[in-house]
């Protein structure tokens, strides 16, 4: 049995709804995280006018429910936002591992480009990717789990402050996104991030007419 | 957009206050037609900037102070922490203008105290309480008892000290934590908390319950130190502006607000080239939010000073001498509806939103501080009609406070003495304090004795209604578990 995780980056206030929405149509249940939309043009963003607070809902649903599930969501209304489907290879639910059997061919012309960063650059790496052509991003506030050898201060251990940047884009762009954020010159050093990229099976942006993938 | 989004939830926040102002206008005390007209205006400034103060510290004051919280605890360098937490204090004090008012305020009820020597103890003590909140994060010690024993402590100084000086004492703890202090004080704590690997909620908060213990205890300590008391020469009460006159008070407030950001933009700076070091985009960032906290509060001054002072004044004075009934009902009323509209409390509800992962809603947390402060001026309008002493009110709920924190889940607690501070705030000192002063006269009172206190009584009752509202949620997650179980 094969797991999708459905990725839906929304306004605030709207994760909620989506994920009564989902669950009527049969998914069991779904994280809420809680993120920062960054400006979508180069102005906006000098001026700080351009953040929104944005949510993202992750839920993982299986094949029996997954086209129910996908529908009532690409159906929902009055949602602002985008939703991602991306599969998981292995899923781990109630105790029992569930090992895809047949890889789903199907593939949308979106990529998901994740970095995770050290906290404060996030927005100096959404910005070289704008320019190479990605829309927007969405922020999430993190830390990293901290290794054995970390840092003790008085017996307390402390980790470092991380950010993690979720970027969708058109698969033709994503080399040119994925090239510009590694040529960043404070992500040559080690220990100062990380980038990949996932692709995307199904792709939705809500309230877009056609909403074809 | 994020800017629109503010001004309609502040806008909410500011309309009732408007609307009772309106009601009583038409019904009960009438205003001249030039006070309501420039209320209006006062009224839409006040939404103005509130709005682009919020956003200004969300993009600008909240990520300094929360960069230079983690990055001092991550350099593993205990001086360092505390000579942050001493330097971040003075320089607060400083830039604080409502410290200067209290100063004279002390001066003017006990001669034998110097201005200075009150300022200097307000800055070590604000300095050593922040270290102390540091300490207490970093070796894990517990809040509540950290809390108990303040208080009790406090409270056994106050035996002691000049009587005249105690509510004047209290109103302190309300005054440092003004409205640039409190988004960095709060975000210093945050940052602390970040980076710590075994994370607990609770130690986001804590921070600004420190911060205002500091200034009572100096005060307090001076009391003891001078007790030769000439209570009742009070006068310094030049705190009523006229209606309107927008102008020159956009110039004033800018002049005030500047100074007291001036401060805060030197420690940033110091900060940033010595030890944060963050990347140009976000230092750009930064400038940009504080240029939006700086233009925000500038609004939100003006309109406080010309429209809701002359106002408050205006309705207390009538309602004053109409009927004490009428006047405690009106005071109930404002207290809720000026506690919505306190710029400070803004951010902490916003913060406690963020960091309960949107658990802990803004309205409730509105609605619990409404109530609070409601039932807060409404008692301090008591004490203007019937002149009973300050230590009837301020023992009690203290007490009450202290005794709820047994039970409380401890994240509440700790917003709970947060919240006291951050509730008194420039809308207290201006709409709130006005009417009392207003009552006051109207009741053929001293308003000089009956106005100090008015602070401190907004600043207590957040102790116990956030409490309250803890074991509220705590009750409902019991049976919410319970539920989950069963199935």
């Amino acid at each position: 049995m094969k797991g999708t995780l459905l990725l839906s980056i929304v306004g605030r206030g709207e994760a909620e709804k989506l994920m009564s929405i989902a669950k009527r149509a049969g998914s069991p249940g779904g994280t809420i995280l809680r993120g920062r939309g960054t400006a979508s043009s180069n102005l906006m963003s000098i001026l700080c006018l351009g953040d929104s607070r944005k949510e993202i809902l992750m839920t993982l649903v299986f094949d029996e429910q997954y086209d129910a599930v996908f529908e009532a969501i690409r159906n929902a209304k009055h949602i602002h936002g985008i939703c991602a489907s991306l599969s998981s290879k292995r899923s781990y639910v109630n105790r029992t591992l569930h090992t895809i059997e047949g890889v789903r061919t199907m593939n949308s012309d979106w990529e998901l480009i994740q970095v995770i960063c050290n906290s404060g650059f996030a927005e100096d790496v959404m910005d070289v990717a704008r320019k190479a052509g990605a829309g927007g991003g969405t922020i999430v506030d993190g830390r990293g789990t901290s290794r054995p050898d970390d840092l003790k201060f008085f017996g307390a251990s402390l980790v470092p402050e991380k950010e993690l940047l979720l970027i969708l884009v058109e698969r033709e762009k994503s080399e040119k996104v994925l090239g510009a954020i590694t040529s960043l010159p404070f992500l040559q050093q080690e220990g100062n991030g990380i980038a990949f990229t996932m692709p995307v099976e199904r792709f939705i942006q809500f309230g877009k007419k056609g909403n074809n993938e | 957009m994020e800017l629109i989004h503010k001004l309609k939830e502040v806008g909410s926040s500011v309309i009732p206050i408007s609307i009772i102002v309106t009601i009583l206008h038409f019904f009960v005390s009438p205003l001249g037609s030039g006070q309501l007209a420039s209320f209006y205006i006062g009224a839409s400034l006040v939404i103005v900037g509130l709005a682009l103060f919020l956003l200004g510290t969300e993009v600008g004051l909240l990520p300094i102070g929360e960069k230079i919280g983690s990055t001092v605890t991550a350099k593993k360098n205990l001086p360092l922490l505390l000579g942050t937490g001493l330097v971040v204090g003075f320089v607060i004090t400083f830039a604080e203008p409502d410290i200067s008012v209290l100063a004279s305020q002390v001066a003017s009820v006990n001669s034998s105290i110097n201005e200075t020597v009150l300022i200097a103890l307000i800055a070590i003590g604000l300095g050593f309480f922040i270290s102390i909140a540091f300490l207490r994060v970093i070796f894990k010690l517990s809040l509540k008892w950290m809390f108990v024993i303040f208080y009790v402590m406090l409270f056994v100084l106050a035996i002691f000290s000049d009587p005249a000086l105690v509510p004047v004492a209290f109103d302190s703890g309300g005054a440092t934590t003004g409205p640039m202090a409190t988004p960095f004080i709060m975000a210093l704590g945050i940052g602390v908390a970040r980076v710590q690997k075994k994370q607990e909620e609770a130690d986001n908060f804590g921070f600004l319950a420190f911060a205002s213990i500091g200034p009572i205890l100096a005060v307090l300590l001076l009391g003891i130190s001078n007790p030769n008391s000439e209570s009742g020469s009070a006068q310094g009460m030049n705190l009523l502006y006229e209606s309107g006159n927008f102008i020159p008070l956009f110039f004033e407030m800018a002049q005030d607000v500047f100074f007291s950001l001036l401060p805060l933009l030197f420690i940033f700076a110091l900060y940033q080239v010595f030890l944060v070091r963050m990347p140009a985009r976000q230092v750009g960032r930064m400038i940009v939010g504080i240029i939006y906290a700086f233009v925000g509060l500038v609004l939100f001054f003006a309109g406080a000073h010309g429209g809701f002072m002359p106002v408050g004044f205006a309705i207390g004075e009538a309602l004053g001498m109409l009927s004490s009934e009428v006047l405690i009902l009106v005071g109930i009323i404002f207290g809720a509806v000026a506690v919505i509209a306190e710029p400070a409390v803004w951010v902490l509800v916003e913060q406690v939103e963020d960091i309960s992962r949107g658990h802990i809603r803004k309205t409730i947390m509105l609605i619990a501080l409404a109530l609070g402060v409601g039932v807060s001026v409404g008692l301090s309008m008591i004490r203007i009609v019937t002149g009973i002493s300050i230590w009837y009110f301020l023992v009690p709920t203290y007490a009450l406070s202290l005794l709820l924190l047994k039970n409380t889940p401890i994240l509440f607690s700790a917003m709970a003495f947060d919240s006291g501070g951050v509730a008194s705030g420039p809308m207290s000192s201006t709409f709130i304090l006005s009417f009392a002063i207003g009552a006051s006269v109207g009741q053929g009172g001293n308003p000089a004795t009956d106005a100090f206190g008015v602070v401190a009584f907004v600043a207590m009752s957040p102790l116990v209604t956030i409490q309250l509202l803890g074991l509220l949620y705590q009750r409902k997650q019991a049976k919410i578990e319970k539920k989950g179980a069963k199935k």
